[in-house]
């Protein structure tokens, strides 16, 4: 396979990743847990963009906006419904918390939207020919989607007031309540912010393949897999770790030495692989963890 | 009893001890005082193989024990209580009491099937025991509450009756009169030196000046890390290095470190 | 009706011995496995693969035993370095690879396609009445389950599992080995787990890895929660709970009609919400875990 094949191909599979992976790490990092219910957001953010552009008739990309801000204030929401009152609870607790609210997501969807694969309805694209690579110009789009929002919230992390008191709760958190910052309303802005991402990545995989209720659950293990691999809790990790996770399952397919050629079926079997030898061998990822 | 040399502990940048060494003959009482941040629960957690030692050696009645896990280390005779004691929420006294008890038969699960009778007959001599230790240090009442429920003082005494159920000859007791007030201090100082009588030997780590004089016959002091004194407690109390550690230190709680009376 | 509500029971007994084995890891030893569907797959799997192999059928049953004991210590190996939510990835993690290569190696056990036509052990001797014998079977067995682990529970065992939980410093300082107590605790919740899932297989009959998702882990533990992680009695009354919502669509499709999917997706949401509830507003569940009057003097409590 052509090199900047495999680049492109690299860069599309860690930008979808990518987002969930923000999300996922984002609500680690602020709340402690692993949270099952990021994938569903994806996924829920994805079917509401379908319900404004295709059931509504609007705009995609204003579809695309609006779906992900109310997926972002649906996020603040179960905070305050659920999370808010497991503050004090074990981690493995909020985690079955999360299970639960992902199982009534993925059934929400399911009920209203039914079991069918639906999609965007863009119709069969044709593949532009970047640098050798084949490309249709929706993944261009994903990319640059995902470049765009990984640097955004960068430059928000570090330019805004927000932003500055989400790094001081994450570091500190007491610290971060004894100069007077409301740890409180941080985390709603970061549930709204790890939705929001989710809803992008959501959105992203939508418009790449097609729309199924499982979409997120499906993504399960992969995301995981990506925000461990790069330090759970570290923002940027998630990026470095989508990277790390992708290539390593594109180059693995890509191998075809001689008679040996890896076996496409254990593609998902790749993202527990290097999961367990992540864990075992640098629990902290490649850019570590916060320490807890 | 216990041969603790040159002992270094950092942690990243921060070197928490240097050079420690100490040794505490068998059955007396030796105390480790010194600011707070000078490193005593960090030496207690090396000696007690809670943490890795960087240098040194710690012996046990001879035997190097620096590598030993904690686990271990308790089953060769020495435990330890906590600073801030650890207890099990859900379980009462008298189990808090039980579980104490070294080298049962029914921790071993094919035991308490096959050997039943045996595993039976023992819980009950360790009932019988836990019950004695109980009324001693006055929670025979508490025995089916949840520790839960227990004051910050009357935990402190559980802690310390936990570690007489064990087989353990030498106690190592961090704080145990922390947060304490006046009466059950004097309590606690009568159960030490109780202990004392019956030939057990103890490090205990303390703050307050009153139970260091009045209970232990050695004493070593530690500041940032590195043993600046050590001798009988009322030499110790008027070197003049030790005083300046207390009194430089802006780590003194409200001048209450130094309690003499 | 009746052999809805005889179905019903067997089900749930199946369940509650797996919600039993899950309590003895996660309620009592604080451990959070969320991979025990893999030591249901593997019990059903040993035991359906060697009955109809022609071994005896309770030597296919120890064995699937054996092997999950084995599959349980491997998984607690890492538990000793990882913080708890961490390992409980590791065990989603081994249990997903475990169910992935059992779906991809056909040669194995039929891959995605399962074991179909499980024989049932001593159907000619019941015939008709083989549900009946069944239930039977499960109910004494779950009986047995009971006893043994509730007498675990209450023994020295019992007590350093419990206060590991939460106190392990504190154990380690009084001499116990916090890592091989709590591999143990893995153990015999992972061969307890795999009795459950040969009981399963020789009921149902038909096996395929989509019978061992982690949703089934899931429900378990929902299990647990709404009965009372911690309590026995509890863990029993949240299976009979949750296999009643889980199987009573069974009936509705008798009165009401829906479409499959639509009551596939309902009973989630159900489940779902079910546990948010509880977690939220009661988390000790039902029947809260109940302190141990250790006494020899007087006739109740205790031993």
């Amino acid at each position: 396979m052509q090199a900047t094949q495999l680049i492109f191909n690299i860069l599309t599979r860690a930008s979808e990743l990518a987002l969930i992976g923000l999300s996922l790490t984002l609500v680690y990092d602020l709340l402690d847990f692993a949270s099952f219910a990021q994938n569903e957001f994806a996924t829920l953010g994805a079917y509401l963009v379908l319900l404004f552009s295709v059931g509504l008739g609007m705009n995609l990309i204003l579809a695309a906006v609006i779906g992900v801000i109310i997926t972002g204030l649906l996020g603040m929401l179960t905070d305050r419904v659920i999370f808010r009152w497991l503050r004090q609870s074990s981690a493995p607790i909020r985690m079955v918390a999360s299970i639960g609210l992902a199982q009534g997501i993925r059934s929400i969807v399911q009920v209203f939207w039914g079991g069918q694969i639906k999609d965007y309805g863009l119709g069969i694209q044709e593949p532009l020919i970047i640098l050798g690579a084949k490309v249709t110009p929706i993944r261009v789009l994903i990319v640059v989607v995902a470049a765009i929002a990984m640097w955004g919230f960068h430059l928000f992390l570090h330019q805004t007031d927000i932003g500055r008191s989400i790094r001081a709760t994450s570091d500190n958190r007491e610290l971060a309540e004894s100069t007077g910052i409301d740890t409180e309303r941080v985390v709603l802005y970061v549930w709204f912010l790890a939705c929001a991402f989710a809803a992008i990545g959501g959105i992203l995989i939508g418009l790449e393949t097609q729309l199924r209720p499982n979409m997120g659950e499906a993504l399960l293990l992969a995301t995981f897999c990506v925000v461990i691999l790069g330090g759970i809790g570290n923002v940027y990790g998630a990026m470095v770790g989508a990277l790390i996770f992708a290539a390593a399952e594109n180059i693995g397919i890509a191998i075809n030495v001689g008679s040996f050629q890896f076996p496409v079926k254990y593609k998902p079997a790749l993202a527990f692989i290097v999961l367990i030898l992540t864990l075992l061998i640098r629990p902290t990822g490649v850019l570590g963890r916060k320490e807890s | 009893m216990l041969d603790v040399r040159n002992i270094d502990k950092a942690f990243g940048g921060l070197q928490a001890l240097s050079d420690v060494s100490l040794t505490v003959k068998e059955g007396t009482i030796t105390g480790l005082i010194g600011p707070n941040g000078s490193g005593k629960t960090t030496l207690f957690n090396v000696i007690t193989g809670f943490y890795e030692k960087d240098r040194g050696t710690v012996k046990l009645r001879g035997d190097s024990i620096g590598d030993l896990p904690p686990h271990r280390i308790a089953d060769r005779g020495m435990v330890r209580s906590f600073q801030i004691p650890q207890v099990p929420r859900g379980m009462t006294v008298m189990e808090n009491m039980l579980v104490a008890g070294q080298r049962l038969a029914g921790e071993n699960p094919i035991s308490v099937f096959l050997r039943w009778p045996s595993v039976r007959r023992q819980d009950m001599e360790m009932v019988e025991r836990a019950e004695a230790l109980l009324e001693r240090v006055g929670l025979l009442r508490q025995r089916d509450e949840l520790t839960g429920s227990l004051s910050g003082g009357q935990v402190k005494l559980l802690a310390i009756a936990q570690t007489l159920m064990t087989n353990a000859d030498l106690l190592l007791l961090d704080e145990p009169t922390a947060g304490v007030d006046l009466a059950l201090t004097d309590q606690i100082m009568d159960l030490l030196q109780d202990i004392h009588g019956e030939g057990k030997t103890m490090m205990i780590v303390e703050h307050k000046m009153r139970v260091i004089s009045n209970v232990c016959e050695h004493v070593y002091v530690l500041d940032a890390g590195k043993v600046i004194a050590s001798g009988e407690p009322t030499a110790v109390q008027n070197d003049q290095r030790v005083i300046e550690a207390y009194l430089g230190t802006e780590k003194a709680v409200g001048g209450k470190e130094w309690q003499v009376a | 009706m009746f052999a809805f509500l005889v179905h019903f029971l067997v089900m749930t007994g199946v369940f509650a011995i797996v919600a039993l084995s899950l309590n003895f890891q996660v309620g009592l030893t604080g451990l959070s496995n969320f991979g025990q569907a893999a030591f249901m797959m593997i019990g059903a799997y040993t035991s359906a693969l060697m009955y109809m192999a022609g071994v005896p059928f309770v030597f296919g049953v120890v064995a699937g035993m054996v092997v999950s004991a084995v599959f349980a210590l491997i998984i607690a190996l890492p538990s000793q370095n990882l913080r708890a939510d961490y390992w409980a990835i590791v065990s989603i993690a081994a249990a997903e690879s475990l169910r992935l290569f059992i779906n991809n190696e056909k040669w194995l056990a039929e891959g995605p396609f399962g074991l179909r036509g499980i024989p049932r052990p001593l159907s000619s001797l019941f015939g008709d009445y083989y549900t009946l014998f069944y239930f039977f079977l499960v109910l004494i067995l779950l009986g047995l389950v009971y006893f043994a682990l509730e007498r675990l529970n209450k023994s020295p065992f019992g007590r350093v599992l419990r206060g590991l939980r939460e106190a392990e410093d504190l154990m380690e300082a009084l001499g116990k080995d916090v890592f091989q107590f709590k591999a143990v605790a893995m153990i015999i919740g992972g061969l307890v787990a795999a009795l459950g899932g040969s009981l399963y297989a020789h009921y149902i009959t038909f096996v395929s890895p989509e019978s061992f998702a982690p949703a089934v882990t899931f429900l378990i533990w929902t299990m647990i929660i709404v009965g009372g992680s911690g309590n026995a009695k509890g863990v029993i009354i949240g299976a009979v709970v949750i296999t009643l919502l889980n199987t009573s669509t069974r009936l509705l499709k008798d009165y009401i009609y829906l479409p499959t999917s639509l009551v596939a997706a309902l009973r989630t949401l159900s489940i779902g919400l079910l546990t948010i509830v509880f977690v939220v507003a009661r988390p000790q569940g039902i029947l809260p875990e109940r302190k141990q009057v250790v006494s020899y003097t007087s006739k109740e409590g205790g031993n």
